[in-house]
């Protein structure tokens, strides 16, 4: 039976670094993924927007943590950044639950760049709507191109891949490791591991569910991104409207399109997940939801604060399974989650909300490389 | 029966309403759903005392087109509408008091409305003479109204938004009063301009008077 070090369940981005990690600390390591391609479900499917604080005026420590991620990321990731765009962020004047002074004050004091608007871009919104627009300093990433160079970072590293493989269950054997039976496209087959990461966002259940482990609780949402193109009047404009139950419209690097998301129309439904019932799994739920699209809603709610949206054209739409922890929902922060030895010894669970906040995960992951007594 | 490709909002003022807007909903939601593809019901609660937002709430569990809007005191119906009219998204908005309107109304209402007409009013026929005792329930009026709003629909960026005013005088002649509209364009610049509105009776008869 092969043995490894560490197995890392999941080929997303939070797997592929934890992969990358690992190795560098001189493990052998197995990485599995179910789709047949890394970086293809939720690392693919968001608003590829690179946080930098502006997005959390209501959750002092998690706009402070993304504005310390923020510089890492682009200097780690300079080629897969896109910023051939400028953010501008407006607070609403109805329904935000900030004002515009108190967001930028808010922002000046975790020392985010942000100043007024020039007038050639107020004048695309309606001020009856709208009571204050911002220039900020944020970009967004392109995730085929992030994919790519992690590709090549893991398998430079000498981590092992497959594709199209699901860790089908987890057991503690006898010598306190961790056996994993695998379902690849050839068939069934069993490893062996020290530690397993499960690095599987909406599918973190999933897993313990088959074998019998304990559920973490976690919220999920069936969400939708209307890809649109754009009128030449937001060109280089990026638009995010806070605080509340309004939109963002940003450039989508892969695709040359936008997208266009709303608070209020973007998830469709919503499900969670609670220890001691019954879970489904998310991507179940994916597979069988019937999905027909709220650009429609989106578009004209939209439009009302940044009337030049009647112009866009729709494209598609994007849909994907969005997963949070539930204590975020007061604050709309975004914590990570690092469950170690979540049911049993050496299993550990990640999941980060966001992109950029993989610099969060990383002490936790060299913590438990460290901590040899849990080695033994 | 195909249906009709624009989005088309339902405005309705709630006040101590918990025993009948679940009916309410209910009716409404049949009409739009057999009649459009894109369809919004917006409760504005004007600072009901009942269990009228608990109704609302569980309401909103089941029935993804309704919206709450909850007024932080109680305003009246008139400015519970007009709260609604400014959340509203819809290329046509229908206001409608529960319970007196009849959502029956909403197709053709906005079927008029679509033809060009910017304001439609709905006047009951069975609206109690002067003098004659008040119909059982609340104030004897009906204001069932579809505004138009061509933010979509039609072929410029200008929103139409109505500034309701109360009905002048007696209040069982909602018919007479006419509501100011302006028409704002992208930029917040303000025109002025007039009106094509017409009034329909309720039940419909044939066409419309006005």
């Amino acid at each position: 039976m092969p043995q490894f070090d560490s197995l890392v369940v999941g080929g997303g981005f939070f797997g592929l670094y934890t992969a990358e990690l690992l190795r560098h600390a001189g493990h052998e390591v197995l990485l599995c993924e179910k789709e047949a391609d890394f970086m293809s479900r939720a690392s693919y499917v968001n608003q590829a927007r690179v946080h930098n604080g502006y997005h959390y005026p209501r959750s002092f420590l998690t706009a402070v943590r993304s504005r310390a991620n923020y510089p890492r990321f682009l200097k780690e990731f300079p080629d897969c950044v896109d910023r051939s765009f400028t953010q501008y962020y407006a607070v609403g004047r109805h329904y935000s639950k900030v004002t515009a002074r108190q967001y930028y004050r808010f922002m000046r004091s975790v020392g985010a760049d942000i100043e007024p608007a020039p007038p050639r871009v107020r004048r695309l919104f309606d001020f009856d709507h709208v009571e204050q627009v911002f220039v900020t300093e944020e970009c967004a990433f392109d995730p085929v191109l992030l994919k790519r160079a992690m590709v090549a970072r893991v398998e430079g590293a000498g981590v092992v891949c497959r594709l199209g493989t699901r860790v089908e269950t987890l057991h503690q054997t006898a010598e306190g490791g961790l056996r994993a039976t695998l379902e690849t496209p050839t068939g069934a087959e069993t490893v062996e591991a020290r530690h397993v990461f499960n690095c599987t966002y909406s599918q973190i259940n999933a897993l313990a569910r088959r074998s019998g482990l304990p559920v973490i609780p976690l919220k999920h949402e069936l969400t939708e991104m209307a890809l649109v193109g754009i009128p030449d009047e937001l060109r280089g404009i990026g638009v995010t409207v806070m605080c509340g139950p309004f939109f963002s419209i940003m450039p989508f690097p892969p695709r040359g399109h936008y997208t266009l998301s709303h608070v209020r129309y973007t998830p469709h439904f919503q499900w969670e997940d609670r220890p001691g019932e019954r879970t489904l799994d998310a991507h179940g739920v994916f597979d069988r939801a019937e999905k027909t699209t709220s650009f429609p809603y989106m578009v004209r709610d939209a439009a009302r604060y940044l009337p030049v949206l009647t112009q866009c054209r729709y494209v598609e739409s994007l849909w994907e399974v969005k997963t949070v922890l539930p204590l975020s929902e007061t604050d709309d922060s975004r914590p990570i989650l690092f469950a170690r030895d979540a049911g049993l010894r050496n299993y550990h669970v990640i999941m980060g909300g966001k992109i950029d906040n993989v610099y969060d995960m990383t002490d936790e992951i060299k913590k438990v490389l460290s901590g040899k007594a849990m080695d033994a | 029966m195909t249906k009709a490709d624009c989005l088309v909002s339902v405005v309705a003022p709630l006040h101590n309403d918990a025993p009948i807007i679940e009916e309410f909903v209910a009716a409404v939601h049949a009409v739009l759903s057999t009649h459009y593809t894109y369809y919004e019901i917006v409760l504005v609660d004007d600072h009901s005392r009942d269990a009228t937002t608990e109704t609302v709430r569980e309401l909103l569990q089941r029935f993804r087109c309704v919206r709450m809007i909850r007024l932080s005191k109680a305003m009246g119906f008139e400015a519970a509408i007009a709260a609604g009219l400014d959340s509203a998204i819809g290329d046509f908005v229908v206001t409608m008091v529960p319970n007196d309107d009849p959502p029956d109304a909403i197709p053709t209402m906005v079927d008029i409305s679509r033809r060009g007409a910017d304001i439609v009013t709905g006047v009951p026929t069975n609206r109690p003479e002067p003098g004659d005792a008040l119909p059982m329930g609340r104030v004897g009026v009906s204001f069932a109204g579809a505004v138009a709003s061509s933010g979509i629909a039609s072929d410029g960026p200008e929103h139409v938004l109505s500034r309701l005013q109360p009905p002048g005088g007696q209040r069982d002649h909602a018919h007479q009063t006419q509501a100011p509209v302006s028409r704002r364009s992208g930029g917040g610049d303000r025109l002025s301009r007039n009106v094509f509105s017409l009034s329909i009776d309720l039940p419909f008869r044939t066409g419309a008077g006005g």
